[in-house]
């Protein structure tokens, strides 16, 4: 089969890594390079210590090679982390304000470039597991407020959205079934209503089924 | 590299107020876009000739170039093997979209085969070269279908596009289906008699339905 039915309707966590990679970070060459022409927009030339916006592949490509450093962005930081886990817990029903990649991102700069944190790296990935469960205990309790018109989960990022997808379409879907046949279940009610009563204003319409 | 292909290049990059450099990452933006809706949406999206044409032609250029550098690299140098592999890595993550996106249009293809050849909108939706596709496996499947059991069924109970007796036996997508999108911008939509408020950056789970013009127009994301 041309896609494999687990990857019709949802992504692959690869599939988000994969994004995640095209979002821009900060870096700082080592060395020198010529700029490379590529299909998408070009790798500039690169300058000893000059600072350059490119893409998350390229950037843990170059960190491999030891050609650059990377600027870890500002939110990953235990000062940043630790002020969304108290809005966590502030505000019950409300996801604060995280990147939309959060979660690769971080992950990918811990594996390739723990040695560009400026904070201690376990302590980062401490609070980002302390997020990630927290958020994850919100999202569920969320499911609650499933109904068969819509859901509204602004807030979560990507991959957590992925994570709870095939939950909350299998949950709509059969809401919204039910609900349809409720309706068709309302309608034929009173059209038999309505025929009974046009059954009573013409006696004269012989109705077997109603002779018993 | 024909001629057909130079005009086109020479036309995009006539684009007004965009650089060469800009449209490349806009078209691999737009490329990624195009798969994720593919991919979340129920629907088969209309083929994005144009943007799939232009990038084809970069790949092919791109794989050109790996090429002629790959017969220099007996020097050592060690900066041409970096670039090499720079190159060589974004050239795999566009044709894994490229390739992604083509076989999530095949499988939607094969499913509603018959739906997309009763309908000249949908039909319209298909490059020439999937249509080719849809045909030539269509007949093959009928083939196999009457050789292997139909032609043992009563006249009667042959037909395999029966839409009689109030149940199809051709498959449509399900236009109901929810999906989960961003809002771009503020909007209303009506959901099963029930209206339902998006606000701009909030994410929604609904109905395809509902949302399906706004995705159209880039009013919401698919996520």
């Amino acid at each position: 089969m041309s896609l494999p039915k687990a990857y019709q309707q949802n992504l692959s966590p690869q599939e988000i890594n994969f994004l995640a990679e095209q979002e821009l970070v900060t870096i700082i060459p080592r060395y020198g390079m010529n700029g490379v022409q590529l299909i998408g927009a070009k790798l500039p030339k690169l300058r000893a210590l000059n600072r350059e916006q490119i893409p998350m592949w390229l950037a843990t490509l170059l960190k491999k090679q030891e050609k650059c450093n990377i600027v870890v962005p500002e939110w990953i930081s235990v000062e940043y982390l630790r002020a969304r886990y108290d809005e966590e817990i502030k505000y019950p029903t409300k996801f604060s304000n995280l990147p939309w990649h959060w979660l690769p991102i971080a992950k990918k700069l811990l594996d390739y470039a723990s040695d560009d944190f400026i904070d201690p790296p376990h302590e980062i990935r401490s609070l980002l597991q302390d997020l990630r469960e927290i958020r994850l205990v919100k999202a569920r309790k969320g499911i609650r407020e499933l109904n068969h018109v819509y859901i509204q989960l602004d807030g979560l990022s990507l991959m957590e959205i992925n994570e709870i997808r095939p939950f909350i379409f299998e949950v709509m879907d059969q809401l919204r079934k039910m609900n349809d046949s409720l309706k068709v279940k309302a309608e034929e009610e009173s059209a038999s209503q309505a025929n009974a009563a046009a059954d009573r204003d013409d006696d004269s319409d012989d109705d077997i089924y109603q002779k018993d | 590299m024909d001629f057909d292909d130079i005009l086109k290049e020479f036309e995009a990059s006539k684009r007004p107020g965009h650089n060469e450099d800009e449209l490349r990452a806009e078209d691999l933006q737009r490329l990624s876009t195009a798969w994720i809706n593919e991919r979340m949406v129920p629907e088969l999206l209309p083929y994005e000739n144009e943007l799939i044409d232009r990038v084809l032609i970069r790949i092919r250029k791109q794989v050109e170039q790996i090429e002629l550098n790959s017969i220099e690299l007996q020097t050592h140098e060690k900066e041409i093997k970096l670039r090499l592999v720079v190159v060589e890595s974004e050239l795999d993550r566009v044709q894994f979209l490229i390739r992604s996106y083509t076989r999530t249009r095949l499988q939607k293809i094969d499913k509603y085969s018959l739906y997309i050849r009763s309908n000249d909108t949908e039909s319209a939706k298909l490059s020439n070269n999937e249509l080719t596709y849809m045909e030539r496996h269509l007949e093959l499947l009928l083939e196999l279908y009457n050789s292997q059991f139909l032609k043992n069924l009563p006249e009667s109970l042959q037909a395999i596009d029966e839409t009689g007796g109030g149940v199809s036996m051709i498959e449509e997508p399900d236009l109901d289906r929810p999906v989960f999108v961003k809002a771009l911008a503020d909007n209303v939509v009506d959901v099963d008699d029930e209206e339902v408020e998006l606000t701009t950056n909030g994410i929604y789970v609904l109905r395809y339905r509902a949302v399906m013009d706004l995705v159209k127009v880039g009013d919401v994301r698919v996520l």
